[in-house]
């Protein structure tokens, strides 16, 4: 059987903070020679919510949102996946059915493996398990830290957060000191990851914005007081 | 056993087969329309239909219709080629999954000596 050479996992810009950091260049191979890369197109799904789990997914580059549709048909967003996430490592120990949709935001290059696969990296090769752990643990910490901001804190200081949130995992900071977020959500993607409405969150972005802590260039968004942020934040951390 | 692979990838396996088949592949009931995979996707693993009914298309336009005993994705995903056809399933149909290391064991003779001859026939000749 003829097989097309793939990219190599040892080239991926996302190798070292994705679960196979560890590995060397044996293993590393092995990897890429059983994975299958695919470039999601804007709005295409991964998998879908109910949906049966194939195996593990890693994101080379890009951004994926992960949402939940409740019984009222809405979509809410339950987090943001990008460069060196890994998805579906949940399903892999559950043999539960998806319990999130994955959609692309912009063009994602990612990397699949099927399960039975990535079970037996996972037993041969403790730095994969630890990492895919460490995800786990991760994963589980930001839901706590949502779940006490959606009861204890307001809009405002939920909007705050977020920002801040985004600030570490899409930040850049700009010549002139200004933090560009590399990430490009529309208002309803925001509103729904702080769990209010969308025309509260316009309210309060343009509180932010007059106040003078973030600033907008179309979709995109300048944090420019990163501390005053932390403030309205109320972060006890 | 010799099975002929149709234009666009498609194979279609007697009931014999895919009762083998569904020995050693998991299913899943689909309760609503989804997309199996994209037009220039490599699937993640092969689909074959045990019930119900789906598509290929191509560009939205082009459709070619797929029901019971068709398998689709499985030379793409062992060439690591994209397909020029994306895939979907209708509500109420049920699929089973081969994965690239269920294909595998299938070949290396772990699991089904008849579906190993299949298989090392299908992928050879594509």
């Amino acid at each position: 059987m003829l097989k097309k050479p793939q990219q190599s996992c040892s080239d991926c810009p996302s190798l070292s903070k994705g679960v196979f950091c560890s590995l060397g260049q044996d293993e590393l191979k092995e990897v890429s020679g059983h994975k299958v890369t695919n470039i999601y197109k804007k709005g295409q799904t991964l998998f879908v919510q109910g949906n049966h789990p194939f195996g593990l997914y890693c994101i080379s580059s890009g951004n994926i949102k992960v949402t939940k549709i409740g019984t009222d048909g809405k979509e809410s967003i339950v987090r943001i996946a990008t460069a060196g996430d890994v998805l579906g490592h949940r399903s892999l120990f559950t043999n539960q059915y998806y319990m999130a949709t994955a959609t692309a935001l912009d063009d994602t290059k990612v990397c699949f493996l099927d399960k039975k696969f990535i079970m037996k990296v996972i037993k041969d090769e403790p730095s994969v398990s630890m990492s895919i752990i460490e995800k786990l643990s991760s994963d589980m910490g930001a839901a706590e830290n949502k779940l006490s901001s959606l009861h204890q804190k307001n809009v405002r200081e939920r909007l705050a957060e977020l920002l801040l949130l985004l600030k570490e995992s899409h930040g850049h900071i700009e010549q002139d000191g200004r933090i560009r977020l590399d990430i490009k959500l529309t208002r309803e993607e925001m509103a729904t990851m702080i769990g209010t409405a969308n025309e509260t969150l316009i309210r309060f972005v343009s509180e932010f914005k007059e106040a003078g802590l973030i600033e907008q260039d179309g979709k995109t968004i300048y944090i420019l007081k990163e501390d005053e942020l932390m403030v309205w934040a109320d972060l006890a951390y | 056993m010799s099975i002929k692979i149709e234009k666009n990838n498609i194979i279609n396996l007697s009931e014999d087969i895919i009762r083998r088949v569904e020995a050693i592949a998991q299913s899943h009931f689909y309760t609503t329309p989804s997309e199996l995979y994209y037009e220039d996707h490599t699937p993640l693993v092969a689909y074959l239909i045990k019930s119900g009914r789906g598509k290929l298309f191509k560009k939205r336009r082009k459709e070619i219709p797929l029901g019971p005993g068709n398998l689709v994705g499985l030379i793409e995903l062992m060439n690591s080629e994209p397909s020029t056809y994306g895939a979907q399933i209708e509500a109420h149909s049920t699929l089973l999954f081969l994965d690239r290391s269920t294909i595998l064991e299938i070949i290396d003779h772990k699991i089904d000596n008849d579906l190993t001859s299949l298989f090392n026939n299908l992928l050879i000749h594509a």
